[in-house]
């Protein structure tokens, strides 16, 4: 039951090791237009791929964004939601959402824990990975006390639950201190942005941990293809 | 047994010989007893050209003007009877008086496919004189009337292939066979190479591939799980896996395909894992398939492979629909 997983992106992969177990909780923090959703693509292709269950959140845009970037990458969609293999939580729309699960009173966290463990439950005893994108949309309207408690919750229960997930934060939405607490609860943290050279802008991402208050990690330079989604710089010939 | 009864006994079990034997080639051995049938029938012709006349165009006409022939060298050796239906010649004898009789006893007794060797002659001769292709069916009835049909063909021979000197041609075009390490060899290449493009060239180079087939294919069936059926018997039988069609629903352009023992999950078993986790590996089948079925529905169709082989399932399993969908408004759980 639970096997290693990977993100799909092999530059990236080759890092990890043995792989990143279910039961983890991945943490993604980046500017925006850096690639975040990209990355929750792969990770969600990947997924699928392997006969997970992908629940993907959709907050900053709607659902049909998503189904029309895994598209473009040749991925359909529609089988694997006949399939009940991927599912679409709307947290986008204020309201009429068309999706199955959707989720508009963002005031209450509450009411997404309880929405996102009804979900789960449908599929307890399947490798499930859940992407939030982003969290921090989620977040906004919440004090600093209640978005620590709410997080500490929730990790427990993904943790109990085996429950393989993503959750992206868009840099600068929150506030500092609370990024730096809420990182110690995840068990791998990639932190995605732009980096400039002499002659152009470069995208890095970070992958590592939290150890002893600081985050360890090691830099890869990558990019985004449209044919093959995120290329790390030793996929590209480039030397890490 | 005298000279004439053991002459005939042995035209027919060569034919029989022949007929089983083809069966168990790859590439449609059905096809090559039709290229056995006008080596023959040419050679018929050619060697007793003096003795017979075409003095028409007419498909049946052609075909009487054979069978007299026949009849004049050798005394009831064809007792069919034959009559125009549109472009289709139907043709009829009772089993019991045939010459190959004995030939068709003994494919139903091993349960090989009806063959008929008065309408394979037929089949030869038309493609002879009028260089045109024509395929038959047949059956028997309860009181043992053997009723044939010929009709003109539109299914290509795809699968046939021939070798002209140092030349291999597959349909005529040419074509290249190379041993599976060859095939893996290519695959662990571009997987050293470019890793991340592995999936997408196979998946890619399925599609185009498969563009190409259905394209040409397209026109000569009207009914498109007929057409699906014909190219899947052709994928069977160059190769690639058993593939059938577990079902298809044109009114929502859903169909779900089946592959057992595909190719390419013979070679990752044996050459070792294309991936770092365990996961479908069939990309080459679903790009033809999403191919073949994106030109047949006329619409934008995609194909994922649900299950597959080399993650223990017993067979591929392929799901096919429109590529995006619309959403409904679904009733649901709301927070």
């Amino acid at each position: 039951m639970r096997k290693a997983a990977y993100f799909g992106i092999e530059g990236l992969d080759r890092n990890l090791g043995k792989g990143v177990s279910y039961g983890s909780q991945i943490a993604v923090e980046g500017d925006s237009g850096i690639g975040k959703t990209v990355l929750a693509g792969e990770f969600i292709k990947e997924g699928l791929r392997c006969g997970d269950t992908c629940i993907y959140v959709a907050c900053d845009e709607p659902p049909v964004a998503m189904r029309e970037h895994l598209l473009s990458f040749k991925v359909g969609a529609p089988a694997y939601e006949e399939m009940d293999r991927l599912i679409f939580i709307d947290a986008y729309e204020e309201s009429g959402s068309a999706e199955k699960y959707a989720f508009s009173d963002h005031r209450h966290l509450v009411k997404y824990y309880v929405l996102e463990k009804e979900v789960l439950r449908c599929y307890a005893g399947r490798r499930v990975r859940l992407v939030v994108d982003s969290l921090s949309t989620l977040l906004t309207m919440a004090d600093t006390s209640e978005v620590l408690e709410f997080h500490r919750t929730r990790i427990k229960q993904l943790r109990k639950s085996g429950v393989l997930a993503m959750d992206i934060f868009v840099n600068g939405v929150l506030e500092p201190r609370v990024m730096t607490i809420t990182n110690h609860l995840y068990n791998l943290i990639i932190k995605m942005s732009f980096t400039s050279s002499t002659y152009s802008s470069l995208r890095q991402l970070q992958v590592g941990k939290v150890k002893s208050q600081q985050f360890v990690s090691s830099r890869h330079i990558f990019t985004i293809s449209p044919l093959y989604g995120i290329v790390v710089a030793a996929d590209m010939g480039v030397g890490e | 047994m005298k000279n004439k009864d053991f002459l005939l006994e042995t035209i027919r079990r060569i034919y029989f010989s022949m007929y089983k034997t083809v069966g168990q080639l790859p590439f449609s051995g059905q096809y090559w007893l039709e290229q056995f049938m006008i080596e023959i029938t040419s050679h018929l012709l050619q060697d007793h050209k003096d003795d017979y006349q075409f003095n028409s165009e007419e498909p049946v006409d052609i075909c009487r003007t054979f069978f007299n022939f026949l009849n004049n060298v050798y005394p009831n050796w064809v007792n069919n009877q034959l009559e125009e239906s549109g472009d289709n010649l139907l043709v009829s004898s009772e089993r019991d008086g045939c010459i190959y009789s004995n030939f068709c006893l003994q494919t139903q007794t091993e349960d090989l496919p009806l063959f008929c060797i008065h309408l394979g002659s037929l089949q030869a001769v038309l493609r002879i004189v009028l260089d045109k292709h024509y395929a038959y069916s047949v059956k028997i009835t309860e009181e043992g009337i053997c009723q044939g049909r010929l009709f003109p063909s539109t299914q290509l021979k795809e699968e046939i292939v021939t070798r002209q000197g140092h030349e291999l041609k597959l349909a005529g075009r040419r074509a290249i066979l190379f041993p599976k390490e060859m095939y893996a060899s290519m695959l662990m290449s571009i997987k050293n190479h470019v890793p991340h493009a592995l999936k997408h060239v196979l998946y890619e180079a399925g599609y185009q591939s498969g563009l190409q087939t259905i394209r040409r294919v397209r026109a000569l069936h009207a009914d498109v799980e007929e057409c699906l059926r014909f190219l899947f018997d052709a994928l069977t039988n160059a190769g690639f896996g058993r593939v059938e069609l577990e079902s298809l629903d044109l009114t929502i352009a859903k169909a779900r395909i089946r592959c057992y023992d595909s190719f390419q999950v013979v070679i990752t078993n044996e050459y070792g894992q294309l991936y770092r986790s365990p996961q479908v590996i069939c990309d080459l089948l679903r790009g033809v398939f999403t191919a073949y079925l994106s030109v047949l529905l006329d619409r934008d169709i995609i194909c994922e492979e649900m299950n597959c082989q080399s993650v223990g399932g017993d067979y591929c399993e392929f799901l096919a629909l429109p590529s995006l969908q619309e959403k409904g408004s679904e009733e649901g759980t709301r927070g």
